[in-house]
Protein backbone atom coordinates (compact mmCIF):
# COMPACT_ATOMS: atom_id res chain seq x y z
CA UNK A 1 0.00 0.00 0.00
CA UNK A 2 2.26 2.36 1.21
CA UNK A 3 4.42 1.68 -1.88
CA UNK A 4 2.17 2.13 -4.12
CA UNK A 5 1.29 5.39 -2.36
CA UNK A 6 5.09 6.23 -2.99
CA UNK A 7 5.06 5.61 -6.83
CA UNK A 8 1.30 7.97 -6.98
CA UNK A 9 3.46 10.58 -4.56
CA UNK A 10 6.34 10.16 -7.15
CA UNK A 11 4.04 10.39 -10.42
CA UNK A 12 2.42 13.57 -9.50
CA UNK A 13 5.41 15.10 -8.24
CA UNK A 14 8.73 14.77 -11.23
CA UNK A 15 6.94 16.73 -13.63
CA UNK A 16 6.21 20.23 -11.46
CA UNK A 17 10.10 19.79 -9.56
CA UNK A 18 11.76 18.59 -12.94
CA UNK A 19 10.11 22.19 -14.37
CA UNK A 20 11.52 24.64 -10.74
CA UNK A 21 15.00 22.14 -11.32
CA UNK A 22 15.37 22.62 -15.29
CA UNK A 23 14.49 26.66 -14.80
CA UNK A 24 16.92 26.94 -11.63
CA UNK A 25 19.85 25.46 -13.51
CA UNK A 26 19.57 26.67 -17.14
CA UNK A 27 19.02 30.55 -16.01
CA UNK A 28 21.99 30.07 -13.38
CA UNK A 29 24.28 32.84 -14.73
CA UNK A 30 22.74 34.07 -17.06
CA UNK A 31 22.86 37.91 -17.81
CA UNK A 32 19.36 38.11 -19.59
CA UNK A 33 17.64 41.15 -18.62
CA UNK A 34 14.18 40.13 -19.19
CA UNK A 35 14.38 36.75 -17.68
CA UNK A 36 16.54 37.22 -14.57
CA UNK A 37 18.47 33.52 -13.10
CA UNK A 38 15.87 32.15 -11.00
CA UNK A 39 17.76 32.14 -7.67
CA UNK A 40 17.54 35.79 -8.21
CA UNK A 41 13.87 35.89 -8.29
CA UNK A 42 13.69 33.81 -4.97
CA UNK A 43 16.06 35.42 -3.02
CA UNK A 44 14.58 38.81 -3.82
CA UNK A 45 11.37 37.87 -2.92
CA UNK A 46 12.70 36.14 0.50
CA UNK A 47 14.39 39.47 1.28
CA UNK A 48 11.22 41.39 0.68
CA UNK A 49 8.94 38.83 2.39
CA UNK A 50 11.24 39.16 5.25
CA UNK A 51 11.36 42.31 5.34
CA UNK A 52 7.94 42.65 5.77
CA UNK A 53 7.85 45.03 2.58
CA UNK A 54 6.07 42.14 0.09
CA UNK A 55 4.43 41.07 3.87
CA UNK A 56 2.26 43.98 3.99
CA UNK A 57 0.93 44.16 0.45
CA UNK A 58 0.26 40.30 0.53
CA UNK A 59 -1.93 41.33 3.86
CA UNK A 60 -3.73 44.42 2.13
CA UNK A 61 -4.13 42.21 -0.91
CA UNK A 62 -5.65 39.97 1.04
CA UNK A 63 -8.20 41.55 3.27
CA UNK A 64 -9.36 43.19 0.19
CA UNK A 65 -10.58 40.35 -1.57
CA UNK A 66 -11.53 38.30 1.33
CA UNK A 67 -13.63 41.38 2.21
CA UNK A 68 -15.37 41.44 -1.45
CA UNK A 69 -15.96 37.72 -1.71
CA UNK A 70 -17.90 37.73 1.84
CA UNK A 71 -20.03 40.73 0.66
CA UNK A 72 -20.75 39.50 -2.93
CA UNK A 73 -21.52 35.87 -0.94
CA UNK A 74 -23.90 37.88 1.26
CA UNK A 75 -25.87 39.30 -1.58
CA UNK A 76 -25.45 36.47 -3.94
CA UNK A 77 -26.36 33.90 -2.44
CA UNK A 78 -29.41 35.89 -0.64
CA UNK A 79 -30.77 37.59 -3.75
CA UNK A 80 -30.14 33.72 -5.30
CA UNK A 81 -32.30 32.18 -2.95
CA UNK A 82 -35.08 34.73 -3.50
CA UNK A 83 -34.99 34.44 -7.42
CA UNK A 84 -34.39 31.04 -7.83
CA UNK A 85 -37.15 30.34 -5.38
CA UNK A 86 -39.58 31.82 -7.22
CA UNK A 87 -39.98 30.14 -11.60
CA UNK A 88 -41.81 34.06 -12.42
CA UNK A 89 -38.69 35.36 -10.82
CA UNK A 90 -36.15 33.29 -12.33
CA UNK A 91 -37.21 33.49 -15.87
CA UNK A 92 -38.23 37.18 -16.02
CA UNK A 93 -34.42 37.95 -14.94
CA UNK A 94 -32.61 35.40 -16.75
CA UNK A 95 -31.30 37.31 -20.01
CA UNK A 96 -30.65 40.51 -17.79
CA UNK A 97 -28.66 38.64 -15.53
CA UNK A 98 -26.75 36.90 -18.31
CA UNK A 99 -25.87 40.26 -19.94
CA UNK A 100 -24.88 41.96 -17.04
CA UNK A 101 -22.41 39.09 -16.74
CA UNK A 102 -21.27 38.97 -19.72
CA UNK A 103 -19.97 42.58 -19.15
CA UNK A 104 -16.09 42.92 -18.79
CA UNK A 105 -15.55 43.99 -14.78
CA UNK A 106 -12.09 45.43 -16.38
CA UNK A 107 -13.36 47.99 -18.65
CA UNK A 108 -15.39 49.59 -15.50
CA UNK A 109 -12.01 50.08 -13.71
CA UNK A 110 -10.73 52.85 -14.48
CA UNK A 111 -14.02 54.89 -14.33
CA UNK A 112 -14.12 53.08 -10.18
CA UNK A 113 -10.50 53.95 -9.60
CA UNK A 114 -10.73 57.54 -10.83
CA UNK A 115 -13.83 58.21 -8.82
CA UNK A 116 -13.22 56.97 -5.65
CA UNK A 117 -10.06 56.95 -5.41
CA UNK A 118 -6.78 54.52 -4.69
CA UNK A 119 -7.83 53.41 -1.26
CA UNK A 120 -9.52 49.97 -0.53
CA UNK A 121 -13.04 50.98 -1.25
CA UNK A 122 -12.55 50.87 -5.13
CA UNK A 123 -11.12 47.62 -4.91
CA UNK A 124 -13.56 46.01 -2.60
CA UNK A 125 -16.67 47.55 -4.65
CA UNK A 126 -15.06 46.17 -8.39
CA UNK A 127 -14.52 42.79 -6.44
CA UNK A 128 -17.81 42.55 -5.33
CA UNK A 129 -19.17 44.14 -8.95
CA UNK A 130 -17.13 40.87 -10.36
CA UNK A 131 -17.90 38.08 -8.04
CA UNK A 132 -21.54 38.54 -7.38
CA UNK A 133 -22.58 36.85 -10.84
CA UNK A 134 -20.79 33.45 -10.67
CA UNK A 135 -22.35 33.18 -7.09
CA UNK A 136 -25.82 34.71 -7.60
CA UNK A 137 -26.48 32.93 -11.35
CA UNK A 138 -24.85 29.14 -9.49
CA UNK A 139 -27.53 29.79 -6.12
CA UNK A 140 -30.23 30.24 -8.60
CA UNK A 141 -29.42 27.29 -10.75
CA UNK A 142 -28.65 25.01 -7.33
CA UNK A 143 -32.18 25.96 -5.82
CA UNK A 144 -33.80 25.11 -9.52
CA UNK A 145 -31.76 21.96 -9.53
CA UNK A 146 -33.51 21.07 -6.18
CA UNK A 147 -35.87 18.00 -6.02
CA UNK A 148 -39.17 20.16 -6.54
CA UNK A 149 -41.08 17.10 -3.91
CA UNK A 150 -39.10 19.08 -0.89
CA UNK A 151 -40.43 22.75 -2.51
CA UNK A 152 -43.61 20.94 -2.14
CA UNK A 153 -43.01 20.01 1.03
CA UNK A 154 -42.28 23.26 2.29
CA UNK A 155 -45.33 24.83 0.71
CA UNK A 156 -47.22 21.92 1.84
CA UNK A 157 -46.61 22.56 5.76
CA UNK A 158 -46.27 25.91 5.06
CA UNK A 159 -42.75 26.71 6.49
CA UNK A 160 -41.97 30.13 6.70
CA UNK A 161 -40.41 32.16 3.51
CA UNK A 162 -36.98 33.06 5.99
CA UNK A 163 -36.63 29.53 6.96
CA UNK A 164 -37.29 27.90 4.10
CA UNK A 165 -34.69 29.91 2.31
CA UNK A 166 -32.34 29.20 5.22
CA UNK A 167 -32.97 25.17 5.70
CA UNK A 168 -33.98 23.96 2.78
CA UNK A 169 -32.93 25.93 -0.22
CA UNK A 170 -29.63 27.27 0.91
CA UNK A 171 -28.73 23.36 2.11
CA UNK A 172 -30.40 22.55 -1.12
CA UNK A 173 -28.45 24.79 -3.15
CA UNK A 174 -25.09 24.31 -1.17
CA UNK A 175 -23.02 22.80 -3.44
CA UNK A 176 -24.01 24.87 -6.50
CA UNK A 177 -22.77 27.61 -4.46
CA UNK A 178 -19.85 26.38 -3.54
CA UNK A 179 -18.77 25.93 -7.06
CA UNK A 180 -19.87 29.44 -7.13
CA UNK A 181 -17.80 30.62 -4.44
CA UNK A 182 -14.94 28.60 -6.29
CA UNK A 183 -15.21 30.49 -9.76
CA UNK A 184 -15.59 33.88 -7.56
CA UNK A 185 -12.24 32.96 -5.92
CA UNK A 186 -10.73 32.94 -9.00
CA UNK A 187 -12.01 35.84 -10.09
CA UNK A 188 -11.64 38.07 -6.95
CA UNK A 189 -8.16 37.90 -7.45
CA UNK A 190 -8.06 38.80 -10.95
CA UNK A 191 -9.86 42.04 -10.17
CA UNK A 192 -7.46 42.39 -7.29
CA UNK A 193 -4.64 42.49 -8.99
CA UNK A 194 -5.74 44.79 -12.37
CA UNK A 195 -7.38 47.23 -9.76
CA UNK A 196 -4.42 47.59 -8.14
CA UNK A 197 -2.18 47.74 -10.93
CA UNK A 198 -4.63 51.10 -12.56
CA UNK A 199 -4.43 52.45 -8.74
CA UNK A 200 -3.03 51.85 -5.65
CA UNK A 201 -0.76 52.89 -3.01
CA UNK A 202 -0.89 49.28 -1.32
CA UNK A 203 -1.02 45.69 -2.65
CA UNK A 204 0.72 42.88 -4.51
CA UNK A 205 -0.40 44.39 -7.97
CA UNK A 206 0.78 47.56 -6.68
CA UNK A 207 4.27 46.15 -5.72
CA UNK A 208 4.30 44.54 -9.03
CA UNK A 209 3.73 47.41 -10.92
CA UNK A 210 6.18 49.36 -8.90
CA UNK A 211 9.12 47.49 -9.66
CA UNK A 212 8.63 46.54 -13.30
CA UNK A 213 8.48 50.65 -13.57
CA UNK A 214 11.83 50.50 -11.83
CA UNK A 215 13.16 48.19 -14.57
CA UNK A 216 13.86 45.36 -11.11
CA UNK A 217 12.64 42.59 -13.76
CA UNK A 218 13.74 40.19 -10.62
CA UNK A 219 11.15 41.68 -8.20
CA UNK A 220 8.81 42.06 -10.84
CA UNK A 221 8.53 38.39 -11.83
CA UNK A 222 9.16 37.52 -8.29
CA UNK A 223 5.41 39.17 -7.31
CA UNK A 224 3.99 37.63 -10.54
CA UNK A 225 5.19 34.54 -9.12
CA UNK A 226 3.90 34.97 -5.87
CA UNK A 227 0.44 36.08 -7.29
CA UNK A 228 0.29 32.71 -8.70
CA UNK A 229 0.99 31.26 -5.93
CA UNK A 230 -1.74 32.72 -3.83
CA UNK A 231 -4.42 31.35 -6.80
CA UNK A 232 -2.86 27.91 -5.93
CA UNK A 233 -3.03 27.51 -2.05
CA UNK A 234 -6.25 29.73 -1.90
CA UNK A 235 -8.17 27.97 -4.51
CA UNK A 236 -6.32 24.52 -2.65
CA UNK A 237 -7.73 25.74 0.51
CA UNK A 238 -10.93 26.36 -0.62
CA UNK A 239 -11.53 22.92 -1.88
CA UNK A 240 -10.53 21.97 1.62
CA UNK A 241 -13.35 23.82 3.14
CA UNK A 242 -15.83 22.84 0.26
CA UNK A 243 -15.01 18.92 1.34
CA UNK A 244 -15.61 19.78 4.85
CA UNK A 245 -18.36 21.76 4.50
CA UNK A 246 -20.44 19.39 1.66
CA UNK A 247 -19.10 16.04 3.85
CA UNK A 248 -22.91 15.04 4.07
CA UNK A 249 -23.48 16.02 0.28
CA UNK A 250 -21.15 13.12 -0.64
CA UNK A 251 -21.62 11.19 1.67
CA UNK A 252 -25.70 10.55 0.53
CA UNK A 253 -25.14 9.07 -3.08
CA UNK A 254 -27.62 11.89 -4.33
CA UNK A 255 -30.86 11.98 -1.96
CA UNK A 256 -33.38 13.80 -4.13
CA UNK A 257 -32.71 11.63 -6.24
CA UNK A 258 -33.11 8.33 -4.16
CA UNK A 259 -36.36 8.99 -2.79
CA UNK A 260 -38.00 9.76 -6.49
CA UNK B 1 -47.82 32.08 -22.27
CA UNK B 2 -43.88 31.40 -24.00
CA UNK B 3 -44.99 35.27 -24.81
CA UNK B 4 -45.80 36.32 -21.67
CA UNK B 5 -42.35 35.20 -20.64
CA UNK B 6 -40.76 37.29 -23.12
CA UNK B 7 -42.67 40.69 -21.84
CA UNK B 8 -41.89 39.95 -18.60
CA UNK B 9 -38.32 39.83 -19.77
CA UNK B 10 -38.51 42.68 -21.64
CA UNK B 11 -39.38 43.96 -18.47
CA UNK B 12 -37.01 43.21 -16.04
CA UNK B 13 -34.87 45.50 -18.61
CA UNK B 14 -37.40 48.23 -18.78
CA UNK B 15 -37.73 48.52 -15.28
CA UNK B 16 -33.58 48.49 -14.61
CA UNK B 17 -33.96 51.73 -17.04
CA UNK B 18 -36.50 53.04 -15.34
CA UNK B 19 -34.85 52.72 -11.80
CA UNK B 20 -32.12 54.36 -13.16
CA UNK B 21 -33.51 56.90 -14.63
CA UNK B 22 -35.49 57.77 -11.24
CA UNK B 23 -32.29 57.24 -9.34
CA UNK B 24 -30.77 59.38 -11.42
CA UNK B 25 -33.43 62.36 -11.15
CA UNK B 26 -33.15 61.76 -7.56
CA UNK B 27 -29.36 62.24 -7.59
CA UNK B 28 -28.68 59.32 -5.99
CA UNK B 29 -25.79 58.36 -7.95
CA UNK B 30 -22.25 59.74 -8.27
CA UNK B 31 -22.79 60.64 -11.96
CA UNK B 32 -18.71 60.17 -12.21
CA UNK B 33 -20.01 56.53 -12.22
CA UNK B 34 -23.67 56.29 -13.09
CA UNK B 35 -24.43 59.20 -15.66
CA UNK B 36 -28.19 59.82 -16.50
CA UNK B 37 -29.34 57.12 -19.11
CA UNK B 38 -30.08 59.97 -20.93
CA UNK B 39 -26.05 61.42 -21.32
CA UNK B 40 -25.38 57.17 -22.39
CA UNK B 41 -27.89 57.36 -25.14
CA UNK B 42 -26.65 60.74 -26.57
CA UNK B 43 -23.28 59.11 -26.35
CA UNK B 44 -23.71 56.27 -28.06
CA UNK B 45 -24.70 58.36 -30.42
CA UNK B 46 -21.77 60.60 -30.78
CA UNK B 47 -19.54 57.25 -30.53
CA UNK B 48 -21.89 55.77 -33.51
CA UNK B 49 -20.24 58.94 -35.72
CA UNK B 50 -16.67 58.60 -34.86
CA UNK B 51 -14.59 56.61 -36.82
CA UNK B 52 -12.46 55.09 -34.57
CA UNK B 53 -15.74 53.01 -33.08
CA UNK B 54 -15.66 49.91 -35.75
CA UNK B 55 -11.57 49.52 -35.85
CA UNK B 56 -11.80 49.89 -31.82
CA UNK B 57 -14.57 46.63 -31.58
CA UNK B 58 -12.63 45.15 -34.27
CA UNK B 59 -9.58 44.77 -32.41
CA UNK B 60 -10.97 43.43 -29.39
CA UNK B 61 -12.78 41.16 -31.61
CA UNK B 62 -10.30 39.88 -33.92
CA UNK B 63 -7.35 39.18 -30.95
CA UNK B 64 -10.34 37.57 -28.76
CA UNK B 65 -10.95 34.55 -31.66
CA UNK B 66 -7.07 34.58 -32.47
CA UNK B 67 -6.76 34.01 -29.20
CA UNK B 68 -9.15 31.48 -28.71
CA UNK B 69 -8.19 29.48 -31.67
CA UNK B 70 -4.68 29.22 -30.38
CA UNK B 71 -5.49 28.03 -26.95
CA UNK B 72 -8.04 26.00 -29.21
CA UNK B 73 -5.80 24.28 -30.94
CA UNK B 74 -3.06 23.69 -28.36
CA UNK B 75 -5.35 22.54 -25.48
CA UNK B 76 -7.59 20.34 -27.00
CA UNK B 77 -4.31 17.75 -28.24
CA UNK B 78 -3.18 18.44 -24.81
CA UNK B 79 -6.52 17.42 -23.38
CA UNK B 80 -6.87 14.62 -25.04
CA UNK B 81 -3.84 13.07 -23.64
CA UNK B 82 -4.09 13.78 -20.25
CA UNK B 83 -7.90 12.95 -20.44
CA UNK B 84 -6.63 9.20 -21.98
CA UNK B 85 -3.62 8.01 -19.75
CA UNK B 86 -3.83 8.32 -16.14
CA UNK B 87 -0.07 8.26 -15.94
CA UNK B 88 -0.06 12.24 -17.66
CA UNK B 89 -3.02 13.17 -15.76
CA UNK B 90 -0.87 12.59 -12.65
CA UNK B 91 1.99 14.12 -13.91
CA UNK B 92 0.45 16.91 -15.04
CA UNK B 93 -1.93 17.61 -12.22
CA UNK B 94 -0.01 20.03 -10.39
CA UNK B 95 1.23 21.63 -13.23
CA UNK B 96 -2.51 22.54 -14.28
CA UNK B 97 -3.91 23.26 -11.01
CA UNK B 98 -1.41 26.05 -10.74
CA UNK B 99 -2.16 27.13 -14.38
CA UNK B 100 -5.56 27.20 -13.88
CA UNK B 101 -5.59 29.44 -10.54
CA UNK B 102 -2.96 32.02 -12.19
CA UNK B 103 -4.29 35.06 -13.41
CA UNK B 104 -2.84 35.92 -16.46
CA UNK B 105 -3.41 39.37 -15.74
CA UNK B 106 -1.01 39.44 -13.56
CA UNK B 107 1.40 38.57 -15.98
CA UNK B 108 0.88 42.31 -17.75
CA UNK B 109 3.57 44.22 -16.48
CA UNK B 110 6.41 41.66 -16.95
CA UNK B 111 4.89 40.99 -20.38
CA UNK B 112 4.91 44.93 -21.28
CA UNK B 113 8.66 44.96 -20.66
CA UNK B 114 9.92 41.47 -22.28
CA UNK B 115 7.65 41.90 -25.33
CA UNK B 116 6.36 45.33 -25.42
CA UNK B 117 2.90 46.74 -25.86
CA UNK B 118 1.73 44.87 -28.68
CA UNK B 119 -1.28 42.85 -30.19
CA UNK B 120 0.78 40.07 -29.31
CA UNK B 121 1.15 40.33 -26.05
CA UNK B 122 -2.14 40.79 -25.77
CA UNK B 123 -3.06 37.84 -27.98
CA UNK B 124 -1.13 35.60 -25.82
CA UNK B 125 -2.28 36.74 -22.59
CA UNK B 126 -5.88 35.54 -23.93
CA UNK B 127 -4.54 32.11 -25.22
CA UNK B 128 -3.03 31.53 -21.72
CA UNK B 129 -5.80 32.39 -19.56
CA UNK B 130 -8.42 30.14 -22.71
CA UNK B 131 -5.55 27.68 -22.18
CA UNK B 132 -6.91 26.16 -19.15
CA UNK B 133 -10.87 26.26 -19.78
CA UNK B 134 -10.24 24.51 -23.06
CA UNK B 135 -7.48 21.47 -21.40
CA UNK B 136 -10.11 21.01 -18.37
CA UNK B 137 -13.22 20.80 -20.31
CA UNK B 138 -11.30 18.36 -22.83
CA UNK B 139 -10.07 16.22 -20.03
CA UNK B 140 -13.58 15.58 -18.43
CA UNK B 141 -14.57 14.56 -22.20
CA UNK B 142 -12.33 12.70 -22.80
CA UNK B 143 -13.09 10.72 -19.82
CA UNK B 144 -16.72 10.51 -20.29
CA UNK B 145 -16.78 7.80 -22.19
CA UNK B 146 -19.16 4.97 -21.48
CA UNK B 147 -17.98 1.59 -20.38
CA UNK B 148 -20.03 -0.12 -22.91
CA UNK B 149 -18.43 1.53 -25.79
CA UNK B 150 -14.89 0.96 -24.28
CA UNK B 151 -15.59 -2.83 -24.35
CA UNK B 152 -17.14 -2.96 -27.70
CA UNK B 153 -14.04 -1.00 -29.10
CA UNK B 154 -11.80 -3.37 -27.05
CA UNK B 155 -13.48 -6.50 -28.42
CA UNK B 156 -13.18 -5.49 -31.43
CA UNK B 157 -9.48 -4.80 -31.13
CA UNK B 158 -10.00 -1.34 -32.56
CA UNK B 159 -6.77 0.47 -33.43
CA UNK B 160 -5.27 2.70 -30.82
CA UNK B 161 -5.33 5.83 -33.43
CA UNK B 162 -8.37 5.18 -35.42
CA UNK B 163 -9.89 4.66 -31.47
CA UNK B 164 -8.98 8.31 -30.73
CA UNK B 165 -9.81 9.39 -33.87
CA UNK B 166 -13.03 7.92 -34.25
CA UNK B 167 -14.48 7.25 -30.63
CA UNK B 168 -12.68 9.14 -28.20
CA UNK B 169 -12.71 12.62 -29.93
CA UNK B 170 -16.16 12.15 -30.72
CA UNK B 171 -17.35 11.77 -27.55
CA UNK B 172 -15.50 14.12 -26.62
CA UNK B 173 -16.94 16.80 -28.69
CA UNK B 174 -19.88 18.41 -26.61
CA UNK B 175 -17.29 18.71 -23.91
CA UNK B 176 -14.71 20.48 -25.49
CA UNK B 177 -17.43 22.24 -27.17
CA UNK B 178 -18.32 24.01 -23.79
CA UNK B 179 -14.32 24.38 -23.10
CA UNK B 180 -14.11 26.42 -25.90
CA UNK B 181 -17.64 28.64 -25.19
CA UNK B 182 -15.63 29.29 -21.65
CA UNK B 183 -12.72 30.67 -23.31
CA UNK B 184 -14.95 32.96 -25.66
CA UNK B 185 -16.69 34.60 -22.83
CA UNK B 186 -13.22 35.06 -20.75
CA UNK B 187 -11.12 35.95 -23.93
CA UNK B 188 -13.13 39.41 -23.81
CA UNK B 189 -12.72 40.04 -20.28
CA UNK B 190 -8.87 39.33 -20.64
CA UNK B 191 -8.86 41.43 -23.62
CA UNK B 192 -10.31 44.47 -22.25
CA UNK B 193 -8.18 44.18 -19.37
CA UNK B 194 -4.89 44.06 -21.32
CA UNK B 195 -6.25 47.11 -23.43
CA UNK B 196 -7.13 48.67 -20.08
CA UNK B 197 -3.55 48.15 -18.69
CA UNK B 198 -0.80 48.20 -21.87
CA UNK B 199 -2.91 50.87 -23.24
CA UNK B 200 -2.94 48.56 -27.12
CA UNK B 201 -5.94 49.24 -29.40
CA UNK B 202 -9.30 48.43 -28.44
CA UNK B 203 -12.06 48.80 -26.60
CA UNK B 204 -10.16 49.06 -23.23
CA UNK B 205 -7.56 51.58 -24.37
CA UNK B 206 -10.97 53.73 -25.77
CA UNK B 207 -11.94 53.39 -22.21
CA UNK B 208 -8.86 54.74 -20.61
CA UNK B 209 -9.01 57.42 -23.15
CA UNK B 210 -12.79 58.43 -22.68
CA UNK B 211 -11.88 58.56 -19.25
CA UNK B 212 -8.86 60.58 -19.70
CA UNK B 213 -11.17 63.18 -21.60
CA UNK B 214 -13.76 63.09 -18.89
CA UNK B 215 -16.26 61.74 -21.01
CA UNK B 216 -17.64 58.79 -18.68
CA UNK B 217 -21.24 58.38 -20.63
CA UNK B 218 -19.11 57.36 -23.61
CA UNK B 219 -16.58 54.38 -21.42
CA UNK B 220 -20.55 52.96 -20.05
CA UNK B 221 -21.32 52.74 -23.95
CA UNK B 222 -18.06 51.39 -24.88
CA UNK B 223 -18.64 48.88 -21.85
CA UNK B 224 -21.66 47.95 -22.71
CA UNK B 225 -20.54 47.21 -26.19
CA UNK B 226 -17.55 44.39 -24.58
CA UNK B 227 -20.73 42.90 -22.92
CA UNK B 228 -23.15 42.42 -25.97
CA UNK B 229 -20.15 40.97 -27.67
CA UNK B 230 -19.46 38.84 -24.92
CA UNK B 231 -23.46 37.63 -25.47
CA UNK B 232 -23.54 37.38 -29.43
CA UNK B 233 -20.16 35.16 -29.25
CA UNK B 234 -21.85 33.12 -27.09
CA UNK B 235 -25.18 32.82 -28.54
CA UNK B 236 -23.28 32.44 -31.63
CA UNK B 237 -21.17 29.96 -30.22
CA UNK B 238 -24.57 27.69 -29.06
CA UNK B 239 -25.79 28.23 -32.83
CA UNK B 240 -22.57 26.59 -34.33
CA UNK B 241 -22.40 23.81 -31.70
CA UNK B 242 -26.30 22.75 -32.52
CA UNK B 243 -25.33 22.64 -36.46
CA UNK B 244 -22.16 20.81 -35.51
CA UNK B 245 -23.37 18.59 -32.98
CA UNK B 246 -26.71 17.91 -34.19
CA UNK B 247 -26.27 14.27 -34.26
CA UNK B 248 -25.30 14.62 -30.58
CA UNK B 249 -28.36 15.98 -29.58
CA UNK B 250 -30.46 13.99 -31.61
CA UNK B 251 -29.08 10.77 -29.70
CA UNK B 252 -29.72 12.63 -26.31
CA UNK B 253 -26.09 12.27 -25.68
CA UNK B 254 -23.42 9.69 -25.74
Amino acid sequence: MSAKLLARGLWMWWLPVGLVTFWWFASLGTNSFFFPPLNRIVSVTIRDLSSGLLLNHLRVSLINMLAGLAISGVIGVGLGLIIGGSRALREATGPFLNFVRAIPPAAIVPIIIVAMGVGPQPKVFLIVFACVWPILLNTIDGVRGMNPQMLEMAQAFRIPFGLRNRRILFMGALPQIMAGMRIALAVSLVLMVISEFVGASAGLGFYIREKKEAFAMAEAWGGTLLTGLLGYLMSALFLRFERWALHWHFQTPEPGKAAS
Amino acid sequence: MRGFIVIRQVGVFLGVLVLWAVGDALSLFNRDIIPSPLAVLEAAGVLFGRPELWPTLWFTLRDSLVGVAIAAALGIPVGLLIGIFPKVELSTRIVLDFGRAFPAIALVPVFVLVFGTSHTSKIMLIAIACFFPVVIQTIYGARRLEPTILDTVNSFRIPALMRYRRVVLPAALPYIATGVKLSLSISILVAVGAEILMQVPGIGAQINLARTYNEVPVAIVLTLYAGIMGVALSQLWDWVEGRMLAWHHREGGL
